[in-house]
């Protein structure tokens, strides 16, 4: 299910047709960038994790008060948990390219994504269930290689990669898609650039487990965006220069073209694999985060009876080590 | 702002949020000028070769007008906020439901959080362990700006080129930021 909607997603971008397009919105991210924008809703009280109803309650009129909070709660609560999925299989993904890289007789199959997603998925899991007490020093370890493995993957790629000239790089825009013009083309390329800031609203759903809430939730919102945008315009900058042939991008191993320039840039197996390594920890920390926020969301919601069997699910075991 | 709107008064009271300082509060101003007249100029010089912009512009400039009135509004509203003393600590609310928490008192948090948290009538059930530092770590590692664009890069490749992927992320970003800064605006209240 998740890799049809993914495919047609993937789809939309080659053919250029609009149904498609319409289609793709089925893709878990999307719905997820439709929910996070709807998610100013979490956070009134920024001490507690806020089922995002209390907001949207707050200020909607008295008599679709109810009716939107419900909504908007759904929304959040399915974008979260799709979200897992969607970076999990970022992650299945990028694992199947560096099998197909080391081994080139192997043959891509759909279901070996979804074992691999399952694998990943139930991984982060158990790492939130039975290593929930030192979460905090594994997420700051796996940020401290989000923000060292950039400046490796950079200077590599700066260092060995062949050079675009400037014009072209700040200039030529193209459109490969089929869409009607560049304009358009435009609009759609930036739906994926898009993705890479989703989701800081995260820290919110974790407040009732920040100390000093109110002070450093939203600090850490602000500066979490800024420390991500400067890493991401560098790899925006170093991308657009180094850049290889945009044939390749067809040919290249199973969808994930930038294995094709980490091997062009090195001419090494073992060291591009030691750079997607530095990528593969950052996603798989983004998804043990997602399933924290994701379960605390849940929580919250069920707090207040909106999900299924709310009692059930919001029960906190006496003794049991949670955090 | 929240007591305004709504006509309450057991709101928390308002600590410093990061939009809650002088510098930043000219910064948005300059910024929303900087803006308004990039518009004015933009706008003016279209309309030159689009006659049909005239019109369109008169709406798009009663808007901003708007939004602007509306934004030093709010503004004021909220430096009010700040000043206003703290009528919830001094009416005392208790927990609706009068649980007592079963998180030892380490991981109970700051004195603000724990007179939050009766404010709104929850009980604290989970321990607060993240710190500030923590709480960074753990959002950086969420979104995986860097990593995301690298797997994405081939739909960006083909729609947009690389000239597109640079304007289209200053774009993007730009968008972002506005919304982060609202959303964190409304987490510090």
């Amino acid at each position: 299910m998740l890799q049809q909607s993914a495919r047609s997603y993937e789809q939309a971008f080659y053919d250029g047709r609009v149904t498609d397009c319409f289609v793709s919105l089925g893709h878990p991210r999307q719905v997820d960038n439709t929910v996070s924008i709807s998610v100013f809703g979490q956070i009134v009280h920024p001490t507690t994790d806020i089922s995002n109803t209390d907001w949207v309650s707050e200020f909607a009129p008295p008599n679709v008060q109810k009716f939107l909070s419900y909504i908007v709660g759904w929304l959040t609560f399915t974008g979260w948990q799709s979200a897992i999925t969607a970076i999990g299989s970022i992650v299945a993904g990028t694992i199947q390219g560096l099998i197909a890289l080391k081994n080139p007789d192997y043959v891509w199959e759909r279901w070996h994504t979804t074992l691999l997603t399952i694998a990943v998925v139930a991984l982060c899991v158990f790492i939130n269930i039975f290593v929930a007490r030192r979460l905090p020093l594994v997420e700051g370890f796996l940020a401290l290689v989000h923000f060292a493995g950039l400046f490796i993957v950079i200077i590599v790629l700066w260092t060995l990669a062949p050079r675009n000239n400037a014009h072209d790089a700040f200039f030529q825009f193209s459109n490969n898609g089929g869409y009607a013009s560049d304009g358009v083309s435009f609009m759609v390329g930036i739906l994926p650039l898009t993705l890479c800031l989703l989701g800081f609203d995260s820290q919110v759903h974790m407040a009732e487990e920040t100390e000093d809430s109110a002070r450093s939730i939203p600090r850490t919102i602000m500066y979490s965006t800024y420390i991500n945008a400067f890493l991401g315009f560098l790899m925006v900058i170093t991308l657009i220069f180094t850049w290889g042939d945009m044939a390749e991008i067809s040919d290249s191993l199973y969808g994930w073209p930038f294995l094709t320039v980490f091997y062009n840039a090195t001419g090494s197996k073992a060291a591009t694999i030691a750079m997607t390594m530095l990528v593969l920890f950052p996603l798989t920390g983004s998804v043990i985060a997602c399933v924290a926020t994701a379960s605390r969301q849940t929580w919250a919601f069920a707090r207040d009876n909106g999900v299924p069997f709310s009692a059930t699910v919001r029960h906190v075991r006496k003794h049991h080590p949670i955090f | 702002m929240y007591r305004i709107l709504h006509g309450r008064s057991n709101c928390p009271p308002k600590r410093e949020g990061p939009i809650g300082s002088v510098a930043l509060h000219c910064a948005i101003e300059v910024g929303q000028l900087l803006l308004f007249k990039f518009f004015t100029f933009s706008v003016s010089l279209a309309s030159v070769r689009l006659p049909c912009l005239h019109f369109f512009s008169g709406q798009v400039f009663r808007f901003l007008a708007a939004a602007r009135c509306h934004f030093c509004l709010i503004m004021a509203a909220i430096d009010a906020d700040t000043k206003a003393p703290a009528i919830a600590e001094e009416q005392g609310y208790e927990a609706q439901d009068g649980a007592k928490s079963r998180v030892s008192a380490k991981y109970l948090g700051t004195e603000g959080d724990r007179a939050q948290m009766r404010i709104l009538g929850r009980t604290q059930e989970t321990r607060r362990v993240f710190t500030f530092i923590t709480i960074l770590g753990f959002g950086s590692t969420l979104i995986v700006t860097w990593e995301v664009l690298l797997t994405n890069i081939s739909l960006i490749l083909i729609n947009g080129g690389t000239a597109g992927m640079f304007w289209g992320f200053l774009f993007a970003l730009t968008g972002w930021i506005l919304v982060y800064l609202s959303l964190s605006e409304m987490a510090s209240m």
